[in-house]
């Protein structure tokens, strides 16, 4: 109950700052932000591609730990897109209709999300393929929307 | 100068009158009437070539069952020159492909004129589908009569002037140098030309991937350079000399970037449609994959 507790107050706590520190961010350093976290995002998921292509032998705990670090990263670059960060000095791919869409964005985002804490339980080899394609599915659906393709 | 004047007006209105006759024959559409070859249609061909063109990226039903739903049209396309409604593409007799003939499939893959005898704007890119030999025009023809027949709402361009503009697509067809059926290289090995059929034929890389000049006419002197995108978002990365440039380390990384695109982590393989496209690419086999990818890492 304490344990429960504490853990929602940290979550409020975090959330707070999170709002306040976003709230307090420019446009160019919450770009350079989602930026970084995305990197973060597609170094975990090459971690487990590596296993999907055979690169690598199947093991649950690599899965399960870059399964976390990826929901991790993707976690705090959705709380980077603030209202008004569309542009600014650091050159950006964001297209404005995240912010005109945003419950869209928000839906496309979270689905990711448990895509990928889903991503975190696979313990068998032949049940990774299905659980990245999810996750691939949720990148490719919001990037193909939001995302202006660059070379 | 009143002697004078007349004649000036009539040398004038002859000359508009000429030139509105010469409008107007320019740039009707009329169908072809010839007759088509004997050909034994194979629509598991057909159903390769459908992948292959992606065809329900632009024809789908709605975006929440995209690709995986029937070729209904029922999502409207939007570019910068106004908004297009595609083609029900399912033998439905009154909004589909159901009355249509054979020779009028082929009329509107390969010349883009309707059975109607209009023309059809580039969007459907039959300017890359006129190099599909009637064969593979007809096997494509043969998988979509065997899908099932599916009602769509029958929909109209919201462009500005349409008849004019669809007039304007006669002359603009008549500028766009032709392409001719497409024949295999001597030079490129059998893999590699089925290659380079594939992604200039059905899969229409190039519509996107060339770049386009001033009257939106792809620039074959730079084919698959890459330029501005044609919706008017971003860019279109070039094609050319992927390997070199560390895109991809070779035929098999390709072939899996295809396959599995974001899921395998190639992040550039989605943003501006091109997720969809390679979710149609995935349901290719995988020989057609590699041949893909054996021709466009040879491009230079």
């Amino acid at each position: 109950m304490i344990a429960k507790r504490t853990r929602i107050l940290g979550a409020v706590a975090a959330t707070i700052v999170i709002t306040i520190s976003a709230g307090a961010m420019t446009a160019t350093e919450a770009i350079k932000e989602r930026q970084k976290e995305m990197e973060g995002v597609r170094d975990a998921l090459m971690a487990i591609a590596a296993i999907a292509k055979k690169e690598q032998p199947f093991d649950a705990e690599v899965v399960r730990a870059n399964a976390a670090k990826l929901a991790g990263h993707l976690e705090m670059a959705e709380k980077m897109f603030p209202e008004g960060s569309g542009e600014g000095e650091a050159q950006t791919w964001a297209k404005p209709e995240i912010w005109t869409d945003r419950a869209q964005f928000d839906k496309l985002m979270s689905s990711s999300h448990q895509a990928a804490v889903d991503l975190q339980s696979v313990t068998e080899a032949e049940a990774l393929g299905p659980a990245l394609g999810k996750l691939g599915f949720g990148c490719k659906s919001c990037h193909d929307l939001y995302r202006l393709p660059k070379d | 100068m009143f002697f004078r004047a007349k004649p000036l007006a009539a040398a004038l209105g002859i000359s508009a009158a000429t030139a509105v006759i010469l409008f107007v024959v320019l740039t009707a559409a009329r169908p072809s009437g010839r007759a088509l070859p004997a050909h034994d249609p194979d629509p598991s061909r057909g159903e390769v070539l459908y992948h292959a063109g992606g065809c329900i990226s632009c024809h789908k039903a709605s975006d929440t069952v995209g690709i995986t739903g029937l070729p209904i049209g029922d999502v409207p396309f939007e570019t910068p020159v106004g908004t297009f409604w595609p083609g029900n593409l399912t033998p439905d007799p009154e909004t589909g492909l159901g009355k249509w003939t054979a020779e009028q499939f082929v009329d509107a893959m390969t010349r883009g004129v309707s059975p109607d005898g209009r023309h059809y704007f580039p969007a459907f890119p039959y300017t890359s589908y006129r190099i599909m030999p009637v064969g593979d025009v007809l096997d494509l023809w043969a998988y979509l009569q065997s899908l099932e027949a599916v009602r769509s709402q029958p929909r109209t361009p919201d462009i500005p002037l349409p008849g004019l503009a669809r007039r304007g697509v006669g002359l603009w067809k008549r500028l766009a140098p032709g392409r001719e059926v497409f024949r295999p290289s001597p030079e490129g090995s059998e893999t590699w030309n089925r290659g380079a059929y594939l992604v200039n034929g059905p899969g229409h890389c190039g519509e996107c991937h060339t770049p386009r000049n001033a009257l939106m006419i792809p620039d074959q002197s730079r084919p698959m350079a890459g330029g501005p995108h044609p919706r008017g978002e971003g860019t279109v990365p070039g094609l050319l000399d992927m390997e070199g440039r560390g895109r991809y380390s070779g035929v098999s990384d390709l072939v899996l970037a295809l396959q599995f695109g974001e899921t395998f982590g190639y992040d550039k393989l989605s943003s501006g449609g091109m997720a969809d496209i390679q979710m149609n690419l995935a349901m290719l086999p995988e020989d057609d994959l590699h041949a893909i990818a054996e021709y466009l890492l040879k491009l230079e």
